[in-house]
């Protein structure tokens, strides 16, 4: 499975790839470090099966890069990944297109179990 | 040096204080415990390396999480569980455990500004930076106080500071 993993911290991209391991899926990870790489990445491959992205990051926000993917038309399905939990918030990255949200703090089960039920895995 | 702490400050604290422990134990596997509650008179940090985060909005001010090496390079082997992937331990305040600390501090910012949700004391999170070295100082408004929560985790102390005010 080819995953785009968006944050701009390294901790947190290495945590969420150990996390994406558990899913016992092969995996291709590319790592990004804010919307504009990630978007840049994202439209370099054609065949991203999942975005994973975080909220506040420099540049380019989580927001305006889920935007930007949505727009694309491609349908690869984002989750948010971030310590944003208000309702507001959340509303509004679903109203964008995202198809499930994380909120950080994080355990790798509530991570996966997050992506199996994106991806409609068992 | 520190006074012992006004009532009206605990609900300032401790949203940064459950955001602080949950982090830890959910991202970093470990129990702190919290051995102080203070308002700090100095700006001199205790810890080697300290995150500090600017808060903006109704409420502004700083959120600061300061750790000794030690801790801080177990903190970053835990957060990307290196003992499980052989990795080799980080020698001293790398990039990497830079990074780390940033993440605690939004960790901890994020967590306390969920909770302060319409509230006054509602504020938006920044870009967090690192300041390193024994004894570093990180000056604050002197008018503001600063709520100091002192704790301990897996044998090593680290601390949180939190200057927050309404209507600056």
């Amino acid at each position: 499975m080819k995953v785009l993993v968006v944050d701009d911290s390294s901790t947190m991209r290495r945590i969420i790839s150990n996390s994406l391991q558990s899913l016992g899926v092969p995996l291709e990870i590319t790592e990004a470090e804010d919307g504009n790489d990630g978007f840049t990445k994202y439209m370099a491959s054609p065949d991203f099966e999942l975005v994973l992205s975080d909220w506040n990051m420099p540049n380019c926000n989580g927001l305006e890069f889920l935007q930007k993917v949505v727009a694309t038309g491609k349908g690869t399905p984002v989750i948010m990944v971030t310590t944003e939990a208000e309702k507001t918030n959340v509303i509004t990255a679903i109203k964008a297109g995202a198809k499930n949200y994380i909120t950080k703090p994080f355990t790798p089960d509530i991570l996966a179990g997050k992506i199996k039920q994106t991806l409609g895995l068992k | 040096m520190s006074a012992p702490l006004d009532k009206s400050y605990v609900g300032v604290i401790n949203p940064f204080i459950r955001a602080t422990v949950n982090a830890m134990k959910t991202m970093v596997y470990m129990e702190p415990r919290r051995t102080n509650l203070h308002i700090k008179k100095d700006n001199i940090m205790k810890g080697d390396i300290s995150a500090i985060m600017g808060l903006t909005g109704t409420a502004s001010g700083t959120a600061v999480l300061s750790f000794s090496e030690r801790l801080a390079i177990k903190i970053f082997s835990n957060m990307i569980c290196m003992k499980a992937n052989s990795e080799p331990q980080a020698q001293g305040i790398t990039l990497e455990v830079e990074d780390s600390m940033r993440e605690m501090i939004n960790l901890v910012g994020g967590g306390a500004k969920n909770e302060f949700t319409n509230s006054e004391f509602h504020f938006m999170v920044g870009i967090p930076s690192i300041i390193s070295g024994s004894g570093h100082r990180i000056s604050r408004d002197p008018k503001v106080p600063c709520i100091a929560c002192d704790f301990e985790a897996e044998g090593e102390p680290f601390f949180l500071e939190i200057s927050l005010s309404v209507g600056k």
